[in-house]
């Protein structure tokens, strides 16, 4: 092995994001959707986003919803701000978001995977590789990619 | 053959390592992976990284 590298994973790619949330299989990314369902109002119980106030808090550029669910909160897919690249998560975790937090995991933990996944297999293959998939018993999953 | 292996785990952080491929020719690999993922933050090389590729050196008279 010739070098190891950490990656802090950026939402970038919404192709990607969206095959994130097939793979789930109970969400869907709703493009276009300006606002996202939440609470309603800031609380003050949490610290805001880093680069948002409270009155941004419900708009979103995208939104991702638990398909066929009236009651769950949804989660916003909003543009990132202080010179930061790509798409933040933003989301209401009160009550653990009315059924949301059981499909997209604490702090959006298995969206966030699901997402690392489909973009770097997507990257890996545009690459002319084969990319083989191994779910490990710990809970993670390894991309195998072989190069021509 | 090179393997390019990225490990995502259950909490969403991701690795991508090399095998096989010797010197800088596994950056090249990995370089566009790495960019569609995100920010990469930090970089291990192990030792078969400065294994020189082409290892023959002609010794003149």
């Amino acid at each position: 092995m010739s070098h190891v590298a950490e990656i802090q994973v950026e939402i970038k790619d919404l192709d990607a994001l969206e095959a994130a949330c097939k793979r789930i299989g109970t969400l869907e990314l709703v493009r276009d959707q300006k606002v996202y369902k939440w609470w309603g109002s800031s609380v003050g119980d949490y610290p805001l986003p880093e680069g948002f106030t409270a009155e941004d808090l419900g708009k979103c550029d995208h939104a991702i919803r638990v398909k066929g669910d009236k009651h769950a909160y949804e989660v916003g897919v909003v543009r990132a701000r202080n010179g930061k690249q790509g798409y933040v998560l933003h989301w209401d975790f009160f009550n653990n978001g009315y059924g949301m937090q059981a499909q997209v995991g604490e702090n959006c933990k298995h969206l966030r995977q699901a997402y690392a996944v489909e973009v770097a297999k997507k990257a890996a293959k545009r690459q002319g590789m084969n990319v083989r998939e191994q779910k490990q018993q710990d809970g993670s999953i390894r991309l195998v990619c072989v190069g021509r | 053959m090179s393997q390019v292996i990225i490990n995502i785990d259950a909490e969403g952080n991701t690795t991508v390592s090399v095998k096989g491929a010797k010197g800088k020719s596994c950056k090249s690999l990995t370089a566009k992976i790495e960019a569609a993922l995100g920010q990469t933050v930090k970089d291990d090389k192990t030792p078969e990284f400065f294994q020189v590729v082409a290892a023959s050196v002609k010794v003149g008279q």
